[in-house]
């Protein structure tokens, strides 16, 4: 059984070295690239089923460096669904390379599954890397200039992190995140801890695009294909919020070390996030600031550093995952800013429909996946009496909802252009990629919809970190 | 003292029998899924309707009748809910409790009492209204109609909800529908009517769901049910916390003076079947929030706001009738009138006194009906006469007598002229509030008096005058807008003339009808029981 | 529906009539025929004939019924009650136990008073409708306006019959709705409308003082049935004087607005020459009946509060039965000048009935309802009758009339006798009510002097001097109104003379309320006719020695009152209307530019944050990590502890 419960893992990382090679020695038949994106989809579903199988006992492996908890178990499905239903939405003749595209959100995921089931920083910082390497590979196959961009930048945010990591060990005399928390009880906030922790989260910060970092993260992202923007908004960001939430938690005895700097942090993105929503035109720079906001959101939950915050942050990171992964890909390669997408609605209405979840959820809209995220954070936020810290994310919320008005009604007011004017042809219409857009949408509204299991499990997550 | 036993058997005969009185309807149908069935239904034929084949717009006509066939399947539903409800019953009826999230207290709660009954009824009525009123509308249809079936929707779950999270959850789903309905098919001005919508709206949403997160975390953080948060005892502090933003919240939705901003645009700008919707069902919410959270739950914050209350609503009719005198639209002049029958019951719910209290409640129906007439026939008068310039309209009531006669029937309504429902309402509201608000209720009969005078100058201009030799070509009302708009009077008139329903000639059995007032006062006693004082 | 009435139909065999026995059914169709008529036009009518019969059949039909309704009441002294649930609400379950219920009956309460009152106003409108059958040809919508006279002879018969206050008002407001449709039945035609907008907002304002009254009371007392709430005025724990005087004076004010007394009477003057004459004729009428009628049954509640209250309002009565017949004799417009004398009279009616109510132990307060009752039919004669000549002279200038004697004798005598009816209508009041040596009888006989005065004024400036040619005019053409119209004014005014007669017999007033009366002194009598008659005289001779002179005078001393009214108007204007709507229109442009800029900023916030992402990245980010690392570090909690 303990072999069994790396299995998904396993599966993912075979798939995309498989991938690799396909892409690397194999040509690629017309009947197999048609084929390849099912299979993987097929791959990760197994994956999934096998994770929710095995993945519910617990357990801990390589020496305490692994561990299988409900943490894991919900980070793990939640960024296996997000990219399967990503790769089932990809507009692949907007892709430059169908195994590179296919194997990196593999990567990622694997990033993310490590990073979700790491016990202790080294583990943490292992995933998180690798699922930033992902991205940075998918950005150069369509922009080299920019993957060297994210690669120094990451490699600056890398460096913050280590740095961070080691004075936190130092600190508490261990990498293991449950004897940090241990640790943790005795210290008391002094300057040697909280410089470190804060260069740390400025490390994490870079990667999940969390203001007023998010100057790493979003510029790339908007020159990346539909696949690599949706990688690096989302899953990237998923792995360094796992991260961080595993932080925050083994942290949580001394919330003042990390909290106040997290509470600007989550402000100005929520804010800030939901302003530039609204101050920019092109689709895809207005979802990644969604995201953005989000993301604050996400960051907001561990400010109240117990369970139900950061049960809440959880709950928020599948909803995040989902939609900012999706989104971008199922966009295809509208890049021809706004007007590319007139009249969508019309043409792709399942396409349309994915966006316009994805749009909303990431806004927060009720009644979808972000929604019911972010409220549970809000209850969090109440219950720790940050009713400053909650009035601010309404506030972002509330533009981010018109921001995303305004491109719901490009897609459906909006009159279709010709083709000529549209800037970018509209993706292809495949059966494979409706069901995807399908799977998305009923992704994003069943989430919260039937949320009581995912909300249990996140806030089961959130116990097996430590938190009461 | 002789009066006051006399007065003690008039009231007894007025209780309510402990066997209610079997009326049609009653028992033909029981299930314990209509609240549900009120919020759902109109989402999955929006479903269908979004997935439908609709190839060259071949099945427009369909999707409308789809839509219509829809709201009057659940005006159905509403008349059995209705029929069946117990009068005689203080608490919550058609309750439907499942758990949603339970590791936040989260329920799926659902259910109405009286004042909820009122609400709905008044949104069955509108969705067929809205519907008609939405004949003429030719590109998109299929969205149209979708968006229009959503907001329906979220305006019966906002109604019907018993949980907060329920509540937040419909009340800001509502915006959506709406904004685009706005921007797809509104008028010139749409994009500012849109955009102002979502801002305030948004606001409110915001205020909304601080008060709730208040609540929330003042009871401990364990549930978002009305039956915790609403019935525990919080500290004078907390309430006024919470009352305040629950204000904000239901000012950015009514609307009152100064948060009605969104108002002139959208109710101008809006298509027609839209801005009826929402000049109704969709703001009356505001006072019915008002009603269930500050005035139902925080005695302490209601007696302490009360001031602010009743000083707000005096400043909207006042403000809606001053606009008007200087307005130079039909439909920016509509959408200010609109503004009055809120400030009315607002003036009733600051009053705080039970009589004043029920005539709150009969004005959500009654001023909801009379501002979406008001709304509806500018609307449609200023599309007949093809301009909406009131330098431009004039002498148009030989011409469309029909649209004339709608259009004085809301201004009267507006004013609370016998034989309208408006006038019950208004009626039991300056009964209840000269007790408590002898000022507010002197300042919002003054700006009542001000929009007599504009309403005077306004039937003047565009109906009464002489005709302008300039102007373009006029028509009378279609069948479908004559529908509609005499739906909402003829409701109006109905609940004015018979509020405790049509009886059997000579028995006190009611016919088909058990009447509005009598199920308005169902719960209706426990929300006033703070304010009662003591017994003489 | 549980109707409760004396019906006792004693049998001594053969066939014996009761008519006490159908008051449970000949009551409530006092209401339902009215209704009736108007439901039944507005369904199939559509013939001017057919509307007009249709109206006249339910006013005839009613005034039957209203007939036999007093031939029952005949013999009782009490009054029949009918009573017919409308709500039953309960809206508390503690608290005082007047106030936990709200229930309004429709309850019908017929006395002698109600019923006269009622014949009175069926009279005027019956008389109006059968004018309006044959000069009324030409106006538009005839369906529209019989119609509406139904149902405002509805809404009459339903105030009059109320006692129930929120009923009452119910009444009251349908009438005054359907008055408003009335005066602005001719559509389409500017100058009526702009008068009408008065008709729509000034009794708006006053019903809406009328509302408050009753509010007032009701938050008080829990109770809006008269019958109740009197005899607990006192008695009712907390009561205090304060709130009785405010209610009394809201109830005056409501009452005034509709009774038209000056200066809230320009209603009724603005609507008096565009709005249809019949409609005009019958709506001023009938509201100066339905107003003093309420008064008088109000008036308990002006005595309870104070002395002060009650003198403030005879004040106000006396003065405006002086300056309303002043302003009537300023101005050549004969129907404006016929609605400021009725609305002196009803003044003087007002006047009195107030009076009687301030001095305890006096009866003579229904003196007051019986002038205005002889004066509402000739009301609505001599508007009548004028509108007839005026048509026929095609002018609604009385300097550009005359000869009406020679061409057009019946409407002339029409008007010759409601004019004098007019005048002596108050001689009962005033001979019953009012010692002349105070300055309550100095002040009321110098309105009845000039109220006599100003309405023989109207029939020598029509009836006598030459009918002058005009452009367009041939007097030789000036026919009088045709036969089938010319009765009505007549017996109207021969109505309202019986009733002015009726108001100087003790037992008249005994009827009307049951009381028993004084006899007055003959000397009173003589003192008052003779006022009257100086009145008069002194018109007489004023025309008869130089008709175009007077006319002239009355013609520039209403111009110059006009201007002084204009400018007035302007200096409110000026300094009250302007500024508040300035206000309100900076506030309607500040709003939506405040939002808008809010937009604006959020925008502008959000393109700063996106402009942040074309910084120089990696500097910055060391930049920012490094910064916030020590200002964060810094500023932890605890760290400097």
């Amino acid at each position: 059984m303990s072999s069994v419960v790396f299995a998904p893992e396993v599966i993912v990382v075979a798939a995309a070295v498989v991938l690799l090679l396909i892409g690397r020695f194999a040509g690629l038949r017309r009947s197999l690239r048609r084929s390849l994106p099912p299979t993987v989809v097929a791959l990760v579903l197994v994956a999934l089923a096998v994770e929710l199988w095995a993945g519910a006992t617990l357990g801990s492996y390589l020496g305490g460096a692994l561990l299988q908890d409900r943490f894991s178990l919900f980070a793990k499905a939640a960024v296996l669904v997000a990219a399967g239903i990503a790769i089932a939405v990809t507009d692949w003749s907007a892709e430059d390379s169908l195994t590179i595209s296919l194997a990196m959100p593999l990567l990622a995921a694997f990033g993310v599954m490590v990073a979700a089931s790491a016990g202790d920083l080294v583990a943490l910082w292992a995933g998180l890397e690798l699922a930033a390497a992902a991205g940075v590979v998918l950005l150069s196959v369509r922009r080299a200039d920019l993957g060297l961009r994210l690669l120094i930048a990451g490699g600056i945010a890398s460096a913050l992190l280590l740095t961070g990591m080691a004075f936190v060990y130092a600190t508490a005399g261990t990498a293991d995140l449950q004897g940090l928390r241990h640790a943790a009880l005795a210290v008391s906030p002094t300057l040697a801890l909280a410089i470190p922790v804060v260069l740390l989260l400025a490390g994490l910060s870079a990667r999940v695009t969390l203001a007023p970092f998010h100057i790493a993260g979003i510029p790339v992202s908007l020159g990346a294909s539909p696949l690599g923007s949706g990688l690096i908004l989302g899953l990237v960001a998923a792995a360094g919020l796992t991260v961080a939430i595993k932080v925050a938690a083994a942290l949580g005895p001394v919330p003042d070390v990390f909290a106040p700097y997290l509470e600007w942090a989550a402000a100005a993105a929520m804010v800030g996030g939901g302003a530039a929503a609204l101050a920019v035109r092109s689709p895809r720079a207005r979802l990644a600031y969604l995201a953005a906001g989000q993301v604050g959101w996400v960051a907001a939950g561990l400010v109240t550093h117990f369970r139900a915050g950061l049960g809440g942050s959880l709950f928020l990171l599948g909803a995040f995952a989902l939609a900012a992964t999706c989104g971008p890909a199922v966009m295809g390669g509208m890049d021809g800013g706004e007007a590319s997408l007139a009249g969508m609605g019309a043409q792709r209405p399942a396409r349309a429909a994915g966006i316009a979840m994805a749009f909303l959820s990431l806004a927060g809209a009720p009644p979808l996946a972000g929604f019911f995220g972010e409220f549970a954070v809000g209850a969090a936020l109440a219950q720790s009496r940050h009713f400053g810290l909650l009035g601010l994310g309404l506030l972002g919320a509330v533009m981010s909802l018109a921001a995303a008005l305004a491109t719901l009604r490009v897609i459906y007011i909006q009159s279709p252009l010709e083709e000529g004017r549209r800037g970018s042809g509209l993706p292809t219409l495949t059966r494979f990629s409706t069901a995807g857009a399908v799977a998305l949408c009923i992704g994003i509204a069943g989430y919260g919809v039937f949320g009581s299991p995912i909300l249990g499990l996140a806030y089961q997550g959130a116990e097996a970190l430590g938190l009461r | 003292m002789k009066f006051v036993s006399l007065i003690a058997s008039a009231i007894h005969a007025a209780s309510p029998s402990p066997t209610p009185i079997a009326v049609a309807g009653a028992g033909i149908f029981t299930s314990s899924l209509l609240m549900s069935l009120m919020i759902w239904v109109p989402v999955l034929m929006a479903a269908a309707i979004a997935t439908l084949p609709n190839p060259r717009g071949r099945f427009d006509t369909l999707m409308k009748q789809i839509a219509f066939f829809t709201n009057l399947g659940l005006v159905f539903v509403l008349f059995v809910a209705y029929n069946q409800f117990q009068n005689f019953l203080p608490n919550m009826q058609y309750e439907e409790k499942v758990p949603w999230l339970p590791a936040i207290g989260a329920v799926y709660h659902l259910g109405v009492d009286g004042p909820g009954m009122v609400m709905l009824v008044l949104s069955g009525l509108i969705g067929i209204v809205s519907v008609l009123a939405s004949l003429g509308i030719r590109e998109r249809v299929r969205s149209y109609f979708c968006l229009l079936l959503l907001t329906q929707a979220c305006i019966n779950g906002a109604i019907v909800a018993r949980d907060m999270f329920v509540l937040v959850l419909f009340w800001g789903a509502a915006m959506i529908p709406i904004a685009l309905l706005i921007l797809g098919w509104g008028g010139p001005r749409r994009e500012g009517a849109a955009w102002r919508l979502v801002g305030y709206w948004g606001l409110g949403l915001a205020a909304l769901v601080v008060a709730v997160m208040t609540l929330y975390s003042a009871t401990g953080g364990t549930s978002f049910d009305m039956d915790v948060l609403l019935k525990s005892t919080l500290s004078p502090r907390i309430q006024l916390a919470v009352g305040v933003a629950v204000i904000v919240a239901a000012a950015t939705r009514l609307p009152l003076f100064p948060l009605h901003g969104w108002a002139r645009d959208v109710y101008a700008d809006a298509p027609v079947g839209v801005a009826v919707v929402v000049a109704s069902t969709a703001s009356r919410l505001g006072a019915f929030l008002l009603l269930r959270v500050l005035v139902g739950a925080e005695p302490v914050a209601a007696q302490l706001l009360s001031p602010l209350v009743a000083a707000l609503a005096a400043l909207t009719v006042a403000y809606a009738g001053l606009a008007v005198l200087r307005a130079t639209d039909l439909r920016q002049a509509a959408a200010y009138l609109a503004l009055v029958p809120g400030g009315l019951t607002v003036l009733g719910l600051a009053a705080l006194a039970p009589l004043a209290l029920a005539g709150s409640v009969l004005s959500l129906f009654s001023g909801g009906l009379a501002a979406a007439l008001i709304v509806g026939v500018c609307a449609t008068l200023s599309d007949r006469a093809q301009s909406r310039s009131l330098h431009v309209l004039g002498g148009l009531a030989p011409r469309m007598p029909k649209l004339a006669w709608l259009m004085v029937l809301s201004a009267l309504a507006l004013l609370g002229v016998p034989l309208m429902a408006s006038f019950l309402a208004e009626f039991m509201t300056f009964f209840g509030t000269f007790k408590n608000q002898p000022v507010g209720g002197f300042a919002v009969a003054a700006g009542l008096a001000i929009t007599a005078i504009a309403l005077a100058i306004l039937l003047h201009r565009v109906l009464f005058g002489s005709p302008n030799p300039d102007a373009p070509g006029v028509s009378d009302a279609s069948l479908g807008e004559t529908w509609y708009l005499a739906l909402l009077a003829g409701a109006l008139l109905w609940v004015g003339i018979f509020p405790s329903g049509p009886k059997v000639p000579g028995t006190d059995l009611p016919l088909f009808d058990p009447g509005l007032v009598n199920t308005m006062g169902a719960g209706l006693p426990d929300l006033a029981a703070p304010y009662t004082g003591p017994t003489q | 529906m549980a109707a409760s009435g004396a019906a006792t139909a004693a049998r001594t065999g053969g066939f014996t009539f009761d008519p006490a026995s159908t008051l449970p059914w000949a009551v409530p169709l006092m209401l339902v025929l009215p209704l009736g008529a108007f439901v039944l036009a507005l369904s199939g009518v559509r013939t001017r004939r057919s509307a007009a019969n249709m109206a006249m059949l339910g006013a005839v039909a009613t005034l039957l019924d209203t007939l036999l309704v007093a031939w029952g009441l005949a013999k009782q002294t009490k009054p029949f009650l009918a009573t017919y649930s409308y709500i039953n609400l309960t809206v508390a379950f503690s608290g005082p136990v007047n106030f936990q219920g709200f229930v309004i009956n429709v309850l019908l309460r017929v006395d002698h008073l109600t019923l006269v009152a009622l014949l009175v106003v069926e009279i005027c409108v019956v008389g109006a409708l059968g004018w309006s059958r044959v000069m009324g040809r030409s106006e538009p919508a005839a369906a529209r306006f019989y119609g509406l006279v139904s149902i405002f002879l509805f809404g009459c018969a339903g105030t009059l019959v109320s006692y129930d206050l929120a009923e009452l008002f119910a009444f009251w407001g349908v009438t005054g709705a359907a008055t408003y449709l009335l005066l602005a039945h001719r559509w389409g035609a500017d100058e009526v409308s702009r008068s009408t907008r008065v008709a729509l907002a000034l009794p708006f304002l006053t019903d809406l003082f009328l509302l408050c009254g009753i509010s007032v009371l009701y938050s008080r007392y829990g109770a809006q049935v008269l019958d109740s709430l009197i005899p607990v005025l006192h008695t009712t724990p907390n009561w205090t004087v304060r709130q009785l005087v405010v209610a009394s004076i809201l109830l005056f004010v409501g009452i005034a607005g509709r009774l038209a007394l000056w200066p809230l009477q320009s209603w009724v003057t603005a609507t008096a020459v565009h709005a249809p004459p019949a409609a005009s004729a019958m709506t001023q009428a009938s509201w100066s009946v339905l107003a003093i009628v309420v008064l008088y049954r109000v008036m308990p509640i002006f005595a309870a509060s104070n002395v002060q209250t009650l003198r403030m309002c005879v004040y106000a009565c006396a003065v405006a039965a002086v300056v309303a017949p002043v302003i009537a004799l300023l101005g050549n417009e004969p129907r404006r000048a016929f609605a400021r004398i009725g609305s002196g009279v009803a003044a003087v009616g007002a006047a009195v009935v107030i009076h009687g109510f301030g001095i305890p132990g006096s009866t003579f307060a229904v003196a007051g309802i019986a002038c205005v009752l002889a004066a509402a039919p000739a009301r609505t004669a001599a508007i009548l009758a004028v509108s007839g000549i005026s048509q026929a002279m095609r002018t609604d200038d009385m300097s550009e009339m005359g000869d009406a004697w020679r061409r057009m004798p019946a409407s002339a005598i029409a008007l010759l006798i409601s004019g004098l009816v007019l005048g002596l209508s108050a001689l009962g009041a005033l001979t019953f009510a009012v010692q002349s040596r105070t300055w309550l009888g100095v002040a009321l006989g110098e309105a009845v002097l000039l109220v006599s005065l100003g309405s023989l004024r109207i029939f020598l400036s029509t009836a006598i001097g030459p009918l002058r040619r005009r452009r367009a005019f041939e007097p030789d053409r000036v026919r009088d109104v045709p036969a089938a119209s010319l009765g009505w004014p007549y017996w109207m005014a021969l109505g309202g003379a019986v009733l002015a007669g009726a108001s100087l017999v003790r037992g008249w007033l005994d009827y009307l309320d049951g009381n028993k009366h004084p006899a007055p002194s003959s000397g009173t009598y003589v003192l008052w006719l003779t006022v009257v008659l100086v009145g008069f005289a002194a018109a007489a001779i004023a025309y008869a020695r130089n008709k175009d002179g007077a006319l002239r005078a009355s013609a520039r001393i209403g111009a110059l009152l006009g201007s002084l009214v204009g400018a007035g108007i302007a200096i409110v204007d000026r300094f009250v209307f302007s500024p508040v709507l300035d206000i309100t229109g900076r506030t309607s442009e500040w709003v939506p530019a405040g939002d808008g800029e809010l937009g604006r900023a959020a925008v502008a916030s959000g393109r700063f944050a996106a402009a942040l992402t074309r910084a120089p990245t990696l500097p910055l980010l060391i930049l920012l990590a490094v910064l916030l690392a020590v200002v964060v570090g810094l500023l932890t909690p605890g760290v400097f502890r």
